[in-house]
């Protein structure tokens, strides 16, 4: 829980890492996660994903709903508020 | 004249005010403030003991609150607890918090009009094929009365996984209701599909229907309870016998999700008409997000489920997809079972086959029209680099990173990047889009899961593979390869797995219960779809009656398919006992006979998979249950914290002198007579936990002896440390001395008990917390 909350250390004119499975020391696949996308509205997070990631299939959860716990690496989860603004870390599955 | 002008402005007066006034009626429900308002959730505990009427505090604040505003009141419960939807001003959800009967209040959001809205259907991958179904003891009748109930997105009826073939008459006891809708009706339930029901979402009117246009409430729905259908498979893949944990069993649906999700509210009202419907059990493959799950008593998941195991019905939830860092659990109150995720022994295998006429061995889901025999050109991506791109991009196949000239017609060789955000499928099209006929992408990171990419070749192969490959390719002046199309294999070993995504313990709740409790397959699984999509299938290929699906969402409906079994064998056990038959019945080693792995090659721990796999005879006949009460339940809202005037509230079943007990505190939570066993040590030196037992076998008169498996530095001892059972004694109970010298832990220490007679084995698995 901890770690998705995590964000990494900013290296001038780098972007930011994509994986932070590095962080975890583990030999998973690479889940991507996009930490700078909390507070920003829906609509500018899937674009930004979308740029990044051609084939996403994104998914807007507003407040006070569950999801489905089927795992698709090929989706991303934005989780909003009232104002339609991402809440948490938007990650894969 | 005078007169009639008179009448005329007196008409035309009469006719503005008319207006004026319409047209305030008409905007007065957009400007009424009160329709304005947010919904919010009121759970107010236990329903009346009558179950025909209202509690009276109950119906006092239904008064209230529909005198303010006759429209407020979006959901009423009052089968299986008490409670209400309403549309309230903040002031007035304050107001209500605070008056007696009410548990709590939260918010349930009407959504402002959104202009993202993107639900697309998924890219489905790889073949499942549903395991066996369980083996019953008794071959008697193949009929069960029985009623799984399922909340998710719906049900695709026209699926033969819902045939009602051979099925008798639907149980008289049977309260459920098959709702219509335009594409909906009442010839779409049969003996099999016994209800249906849809909760309306203001945010989506469309979905105002049983029917799913997902899947995802299909598949699950036919894994639990689907019949028997030959020759299912995903074109080919994964072919066998598609059939449900308990294909006898009957099934009742409760569409409770849509595209945004699946709404609060809804999934409460689904709970409250499922108990009063009659289910047997429940499954949710729903989940929150881990570190955002609502409080006990916010959680309608938490809440709903409480209501229905006080009533005896099983309910079974998925533990979530956010591993593998721990504490990711969800749905992890003690009277849900919990279901992590497991692999199976099959795989999907793409290969590629070089010039060379080396063959190795790739994963993934493809239907290549290549031939099989290695003609085609073979390029590795860093020397097709386009002029203004960086090699490492070109060497990983980046976006606008390859020279079309050099790609075109060629199977393209790219290095994949635990740093990247590419996905393969995402390099599918980037080869594509250069002219390229094929992908090989060397890399370790894709994990268990077999992704679908339809009719473009593809194989992934790991890093030692991927060095063969580049090498053949300098060693000649013309490398050429071919990618097969995938096959099936099976008795990949090693399996069981817990694959990477399945949410680990220890629970947020608290560490003094060992959650998950259960895995079961979750990965690559085969199972019904929707009859109207055309995702994922190749060219000229129509849409796929089964389709393959991974997630926490697949491991849950085995263990609810399995428990619909055990309730068919036993139909007088409690669900406390239905759970600790299938957890202590469980196994922890896998087909090479080893302990069972994470799929990063770790020893997994009851974190990763609680008591460990399912096993689908065993839980049948246990031997002996623990079974955990109502009070254990209350008692553990105590220990956690709840006050009391709350506890009482929530449980009808509560005897009028039930109090906390005294020092209720976090620890004694480890007390609760619950299937495993978990407790903190750090700081003690010795721990004592009591558990009870009931012989449930055939044999009144029987002997249970037991077998420790400490870990090192700890000591264990069981008092006793044999059961005798008789005819009039059914229930016992033991105590278990965890003793130390080490003052206090390094880290979480695991170990089990295990009571066995002849006949009988009963594990449970213990956690020393540090």
């Amino acid at each position: 829980m901890a770690e998705e909350k995590q964000e990494h250390q900013k290296q001038p004119n780098e972007p930011l890492p994509r994986s932070y499975n590095q962080l975890l020391g583990t030999n998973n696949p690479t889940k991507t996660s996009w930490p700078e996308l909390v507070g920003v509205t829906a609509e500018e997070a899937e674009k930004k994903i979308k740029e990044e990631m051609s084939g996403v299939e994104i998914q807007v959860v507003p407040p006070g709903y569950f999801v489905t716990a089927d795992f698709k690496p090929q989706r991303v989860r934005l989780y909003v508020d009232e104002s339609n603004k991402v809440t948490r870390t938007p990650g894969i599955g | 004249m005078k007169d009639n002008t008179l009448l005329l402005h007196l008409f035309y007066t009469l006719l503005l005010f008319l207006g004026a006034s319409s047209s305030s009626v008409e905007n007065g429900s957009n400007n009424d403030p009160n329709n304005q308002n947010e919904v919010y959730i009121v759970y107010m505990g236990a329903a009346d003991s009558s179950n025909s009427s209202l509690r009276n505090d109950h119906a006092h604040l239904l008064n209230l609150v529909l005198r303010r505003n006759e429209k407020a009141l979006v959901r009423n419960y009052k089968h299986g607890f008490s409670g209400f939807a309403a549309r309230l001003s903040k002031e007035e959800a304050t107001s209500i918090a605070q008056k007696p009967g009410v548990v709590s209040v939260f918010p349930d959001p009407i959504l402002k009009l959104y202009t993202t809205r993107s639900w697309e259907f998924l890219k489905y991958q790889s073949h499942v094929k549903i395991d066996n179904k369980p083996n019953t003891v008794s071959n008697s009748s193949s009929t069960s009365d029985v009623v799984v109930g399922i909340l998710d997105t719906g049900i695709w009826p026209e699926s033969a996984s819902f045939s009602d073939e051979g099925m008798g008459p639907i149980p008289s006891r049977w309260k459920g209701t098959c709702m219509k809708a335009q594409d909906f009706n009442s010839s779409n339930c049969n003996r099999k599909l016994v209800g249906a029901r849809y909760y309306s979402d203001p945010n989506e009117e469309d979905e105002s229907t049983p029917r799913d246009s997902f899947g995802h409430g299909t598949h699950v729905a036919s894994t639990a309870v689907g019949a028997a259908v030959e020759n299912a498979s995903f074109y080919g893949l994964g072919e066998g016998t598609a059939e449900g944990g308990s294909p006898d069993s009957r099934l009742a649906v409760y569409k409770v999700c849509s595209s945004f999700g699946c709404r609060g509210s809804a999934i409460l009202a689904a709970f409250d008409d499922a108990i009063s419907d009659g289910v047997d059990i429940l499954s949710l493959s729903l989940g929150a997000s881990p570190g955002f799950a609502p409080d006990l008593t916010t959680d309608p998941i938490a809440i709903g489920a409480f209501h229905a195991v006080e009533r005896g019905i099983v309910v079974v939830c998925a533990a979530g997809n956010a591993g593998p860092s721990p504490n990711t659990v969800v749905n992890d109150a003690p009277w849900i079972l919990t279901v992590a995720a497991s692999t199976i022994d099959r795989e999907f295998q793409s290969s590629v086959v070089l010039g060379s006429t080396k063959t190795l061995m790739g994963k993934g889901i493809n239907f290549s029209p290549l031939s099989n025999s290695p003609r085609y050109p073979l390029i590795y991506a860093e020397s097709a680099k386009a002029d203004t791109a960086d090699l490492a991009d070109a060497r990983q196949c980046h976006s606008d990173s390859l020279d079309a000239n050099r790609i075109k017609g060629k199977i393209v060789v790219c290095n994949g990047n635990k740093d990247e955000a590419y996905t393969t499928a995402d390099k599918v099209e980037i080869v594509k889009g250069a002219g390229g006929i094929g992908l090989v992408h060397i890399t370790d990171d894709e994990g268990t899961i077999a992704s679908n990419y339809v009719d473009f070749p593809t194989s992934l192969i790991s890093s030692k593979d991927g060095a063969i490959v580049i090498q053949y390719i300098n060693s000649t002046s013309n490398p050429v390869a071919t990618v097969l199309p995938t096959v099936t294999v099976l008795e990949y070993k090693p399996a069981p797995m817990v694959p990477y995504f399945s949410s680990r313990g220890p629970s947020m709740l608290s560490s003094n219960i060992l959650k998950p409790d259960i895995a079961a397959p979750g990965v690559n699984i085969l199972a019904a779809w929707i009859g109207n999509s055309a995702e994922g299938a190749p060219k000229g290929r129509k849409p796929s009656p089964y389709k393959l699906e991974s997630g926490t969402s697949m491991a849950t409906p085995h263990v609810s398919g399995l428990a619909s079994t055990v309730k068919t064998q036993n139909p007088t056990w409690s669900a406390s006992a239905i759970k600790s038959a299938i957890m202590t019945t469980a196994i922890q080693n896998d087909n090479l006979k080893a302990p069972i792995t994470t799929d990063s090659e770790s020893v997994a721990t009851p974190y990763d998979y609680g008591a460990g796999e399912i096993t689908t005879s065993e839980p049948l006949q246990p031997g002996l249950v623990y079974e955990t009460s109502t009070i254990d339940y209350l008692n553990f809202l105590c220990y956690v914290g709840l006050n009391i005037t709350s506890v009482k509230v929530i449980s009808r079943t509560v005897p009028d002198n039930f109090s906390c007990p005294k020092d209720s505190s976090s620890d004694l939570i480890s007390n609760i007579n619950y299937p495993s066993i978990a407790v903190n040590f750090t700081g003690k030196g010795i721990v004592n936990v009591s558990r009870t037992v009931t012989n449930v076998g055939e044999e009144d008169e029987t002997i249970y002896s037991s077998i420790v498996n400490a870990p090192s530095g700890i000591k264990v001892t069981l008092t006793p440390d044999k059961l005798q059972f008789t005819k009039s004694t059914k229930k016992l109970s033991y105590q278990v001395i965890f003793s130390s010298t080490l003052i206090s832990l390094k880290e979480d220490l695991f170990g089990s008990i295990t009571w066995s007679n002849s006949k009988y084995t009963v594990r449970s698995p213990f956690v020393l917390t540090k």
